[in-house]
């Protein structure tokens, strides 16, 4: 096991290089999990904000009370002074002013010219107010226009606009049932970047040293047989993969408390997978690499390439259906379809018929790429 | 009868159009040290390389220890030790742990690869360096550690091929001395280089070769009786009259007589005193001449008259 032993030395010396790659997947790991796991509750938009009733009618009254539900108010002085002063020292984000005749105005179901309103030209809250105002009286003008009287369209638009809005909070644990912890699916979904980056920049680096002319000629130029050199490497490739990947799945695992349903199972074996084609990758990569150097900028490539395409730092839902289309034959995406159906976040359901789907494509991506690694190595070695 | 360990017949390789080795004939004996002198180019390397079996090769067979040389005649590679032109180590390991990991391809007993390990760091004298990585040794101190990854396992037939390339001469003459020890203890060893003085230094039979064909083969007296030329005395004269030259070159045993970069040359095949007649016709003709030069012929006048280029002109 001469060759095996000093694989893993070689890899002592090459490891420290991918060191980073484990600090960066980890850091961003666990600030994704702990930024996911906060946000339970929904809270509209308060606003400090003053009304000035100039018209002082019962439809304008209707508006002070619509305009002041769920906000807070503050009385001012109805003076320009006062207003703007109000404005400037921040004590209000804005003032509604309706002016004289807003209800005569509205009866006929005109809109323009009732408020003279301020707001702090800073301030994105009056973009907000803008907006509640203007659909409060296009919605009354409409009711107005289509035959109600001012006080039946004034009841009917508090009604519609007073219906509270139910909000439900969408995040990672969209479903339930996947008892996924949001820290648990992150880490999953990151996981591609973090196995495939380390294997490239760790791995590809040794054999491409045990595979340097010189050394491959002397150690040809030995007793031993060039099938036990070659199974070797691949054992050491094997166990190094391997055992990579069981530290990340375990660190995975002790993310979620150590709990491991049904579902968290299958993730684990989605990454070991993963895992075995990140190896085939490396192998590939240690193949066409022509020096140290050009191994951590395909390592940059390959592994930020196919995180970004396949939706491993972006949901796949937010991507393009033409990034869609091109992430189909990468193997990320699949791992990810698969990471993200069992963890509930996208629209496939969950189904061990579908899961052995993504994973049997997987597999296949695995094969391909295992064989592509081996007609590389062997068209190296017939022109060399 | 010396037993035959290497034996090459009507070897062709090719590269496409480029013929790297022309119908090569070499026999190279137990005990040898066996250089193999040319330019670079010349196919040396192409010849170490079918020896090992690391290149395929068009016609012709090898044998090695009696049997025919294939990737897998694992019995003759257990007895041959390489060291390559190019430094073949790993610079993540220590110098102790290269050594340590070439022999252990060949030595699974590991006490006697400890011993073996040791007395190879202490051949080529890297017993203060063992822990030093390659990167922090000199050139000469990474050649000898290149050696002795070659020779740890103590192989009965050591093939190397331009180990003092870029090397210092207090190294190479290290270097030298280690293959002469390593002969001495019974090893074949051949030895490719285009230093014709080292070839001459350590070789006991010397094949010189061109364009892929050995043009000759022998000892270097041998090599030396082959060519006409016995003498060489080169004169430092800045004028001096084409008569007077043409004089010089109807002198006794004067076979070649020219002047060429501020040097009288004259060439002479055979007989005593040539340099004393030449002198004297230089001061009957009161030409004023400064240092004087005779040389006996080189391994450099032996490629020169038979392929009518200097060794060196065409590396």
């Amino acid at each position: 096991m001469q060759v095996l032993n000093v694989f893993f030395k070689v890899l002592k010396k090459k490891f420290p290089s991918a060191l980073a790659y484990i600090i960066v997947f980890f850091s961003i790991a666990i600030a994704m999990a702990n930024m996911g796991g906060t946000t339970e509750s929904f809270e509209d938009t308060r606003v400090t904000l003053s009304v000035i009733d100039r018209d002082k009618t019962e439809t304008s009254k209707a508006f002070v009370d619509y305009i002041s539900k769920n906000n807070k108010v503050v009385s001012i002085e109805d003076d320009e002074r006062a207003i703007t002063d109000s404005i400037y020292n921040e004590v209000v984000s804005y003032v509604v002013v309706i002016n004289e005749g807003y209800e005569s105005k509205i009866s006929t179901g005109e809109t323009e010219g009732l408020f003279s309103n301020y707001k702090s030209p800073k301030s994105s809250k009056g973009v907000f107010i803008d907006g509640k105002i203007d659909l409060y009286t296009k919605t009354l003008s409409a009711y107005i226009l289509n035959g109600n009287t001012t006080d039946e369209a004034v009841k009917k638009t508090s009604e519609t606009l007073g219906d509270e809005v139910e909000v439900k909070l969408e995040s990672f644990k969209k479903d339930k049932s996947s008892e996924f912890s949001e820290s648990f699916a992150f880490y999953f979904q990151y996981l591609p970047y973090g196995i495939l980056s380390v294997l490239i920049t760790a791995l590809s680096p040794v054999l491409l040293t045990l595979n340097k002319k010189e050394i491959k000629d002397r150690t040809n130029c030995s007793c031993i047989k060039f099938s036990s050199q070659t199974a070797q490497m691949i054992l050491g490739s094997f166990i190094f993969a391997i055992v990579l990947w069981a530290v990340f799945a375990f660190a995975g695992v002790m993310m979620n408390d150590g709990a491991l349903s049904e579902r968290h199972l299958l993730a684990v074996l989605n990454s070991f997978v993963f895992a075995l084609i990140s190896l085939a990758i490396a192998l590939i990569v240690s193949n066409l690499a022509k020096t140290q150097e050009s191994v951590g900028m395909l390592a940059n490539i390959v592994g930020l390439g196919m995180s970004f395409l396949c939706g491993v730092f972006v949901p796949q839902s937010l991507l393009g259906e033409g990034v869609l289309n091109v992430a189909r034959i990468l193997p990320a995406y699949w791992y990810v379809r698969a990471n993200d159906m069992l963890a509930g976040i996208n629209n496939d359901v969950y189904s061990i018929g579908n899961f052995m789907k993504f994973l049997g494509i997987e597999i296949a991506f695995a094969v391909v790429l295992f064989v592509v690694a081996i007609v590389i190595s062997r068209m190296k070695k017939r022109a060399y | 009868m010396e037993n035959v360990v290497v034996k090459i017949e009507n070897l062709v390789k090719k590269y496409k159009e480029l013929t790297a080795l022309d119908h090569l004939n070499l026999e190279i004996k137990e005990g040898e040290v066996f250089g193999l002198l040319g330019p670079n180019g010349s196919g040396k390397t192409t010849t170490i390389s079918c020896l090992l079996s690391l290149l395929s090769f068009d016609e012709g067979s090898v044998e090695v220890f009696g049997k025919e040389m294939t990737p897998v005649n694992y019995e003759a590679k257990k007895q041959i030790g390489i060291i390559m032109q190019n430094v073949a180590v790993f610079e993540e390991l220590t110098v102790y742990e290269n050594i340590d990991y070439f022999c252990g391809l060949y030595i699974k007993d590991k006490a006697l690869k400890k011993q073996y390990v040791e007395e190879a760091i202490e051949f080529v004298g890297l017993g203060d360096f063992k822990k030093f990585h390659p990167k922090k040794l000199s050139g000469g101190l990474l050649r000898r550690l290149n050696i002795a990854c070659g020779i740890a396992h103590k192989p009965k037939l050591i093939i190397l091929d331009e180990p003092t390339v870029a090397v210092d001469p207090q190294s190479r003459n290290k270097i030298l001395e280690g293959i002469v020890e390593l002969n001495k203890q019974g090893a074949t060893i051949i030895y490719t280089s285009h230093y014709m003085e080292e070839v001459e230094q350590i070789c006991t039979r010397i094949a010189i070769m061109d364009k892929g064909k050995k043009i000759a083969e022998g000892t270097t007296d041998q090599l030396k009786r082959m060519i006409k030329n016995t003498e060489t005395i080169e004169i430092e004269v800045k004028e001096i009259s084409d008569e007077i030259i043409s004089e010089a070159g109807k002198l006794p045993h004067v076979y070649e007589a020219l002047h060429n970069d501020g040097k009288l040359i004259i060439r002479c095949s055979g007989g005593k005193h040539n340099l004393i007649r030449v002198l004297d016709l230089l001061q009957n003709n009161n030409v004023n001449f400064g240092r004087v030069y005779s040389e006996l012929p080189t391994l450099n006048d032996v490629f020169l008259e038979i392929t009518g280029t200097a060794l060196r002109d065409s590396e």
